[in-house]
């Protein structure tokens, strides 16, 4: 990568340029540019301002935990095999992040990935996993069931 | 804020599943769930109910699985039945080549040409005449 003159100058003169992230627990992170390059929210501020990169940007909306996910995701190049790991809140935490910080790689990816973890799940399980509430009468939902009920078979185990 | 963030952040973890999507996070995951499971979460809530029969909805569910499939017709008078082929599809999945049905042509076609295609839909010329 090349480096500007300004930069050559600066204490922290790293291999890899990186930029300081604050998150919402207050952790201060640095980050490789290339993957702050895919949060269009962060790059759209650092190439306006040419803002100074050791002041850490901060994140209020996105943990220190979820950030770690984020880059080992984007670093591992969005492995399947890794993603599998993560527990239900953790694909929620990403899903929610990655709007936030406006990654849309990593937006379609997680929630491609989400759709395929609910494609043979049962609504049991669908209202588990966001945490709604059944406002149906139990009349009213078995009417509902009835009309289409071949779509109720082959389902996962929950 | 600093130690409110961290307090937030211990419950959460604590707890499971509390996380809140918002709804338009919520529509595109729908928006990447095949049919059949749509119409099973039709009876998850009444929100989801009135947000899966929505018109728009539909449509954009159409748009995209319409930008996301190619696949390509082949027509062989030699061979024995005409087949469709997905090539996005993963090499385990049994609808990635379909046999079609053609039975509406006139039997033993022997002339069968791709007019044009559009949507999943397929003009095809044969005995001079248009078909669908």
């Amino acid at each position: 990568m090349q480096k500007t003159e300004g930069e050559e100058s600066k204490a922290e003169n790293e291999e890899v340029k990186q930029v300081t992230l604050m998150t919402s627990d207050g952790v201060k992170m640095k980050v490789e540019i290339s993957i702050v390059y895919e949060m269009e929210i962060v790059r759209s501020f650092i190439e306006v301002n040419d803002a100074d990169h050791s002041v850490p940007f901060p994140l209020p909306n996105v943990s220190s935990h979820t950030l770690d996910l984020i880059i080992e995701l984007v670093k591992n190049e969005y492995d399947d095999e890794f993603m599998k790991t993560f527990s239900h809140d953790e694909l929620k935490e990403v899903l929610v992040a990655a709007n936030y910080l406006n990654m849309k790689t990593l937006l379609d990816f997680i929630a491609t990935a989400i759709a395929n973890l609910l494609e043979k799940k049962s609504v049991e399980f669908i209202r588990n996993f966001f945490n709604i509430v059944n406002d149906f009468t139990p009349e009213e939902e078995a009417e509902i069931r009835k009309t289409n009920e071949w779509v109720f078979q082959d389902l996962d185990e929950d | 804020m600093q130690i409110k963030c961290l307090k937030m952040k211990t419950y959460s973890r604590r707890t499971k599943n509390t996380l809140h999507v918002p709804e338009d996070l919520i529509i595109q995951i729908l928006l990447r769930l095949p049919v059949k499971s749509l119409v099973r979460f039709n009876c998850v809530c009444k929100s989801w109910l009135s947000l899966i029969s929505d018109s728009h909805f539909s449509l954009s569910h159409f748009e995209r699985a319409a930008t996301c499939t190619e696949r390509l017709v082949f027509f062989e008078p030699s061979a024995p039945e005409v087949r469709s082929i997905d090539f996005n599809a993963p090499l385990y999945d049994d609808s990635a080549s379909a046999v079609l049905n053609l039975n509406f042509l006139p039997p033993k076609p022997n002339d069968v040409r791709i007019r044009g295609s559009s949507r999943g839909f397929v003009l095809l010329e044969c005995c001079q005449r248009l078909w669908m």
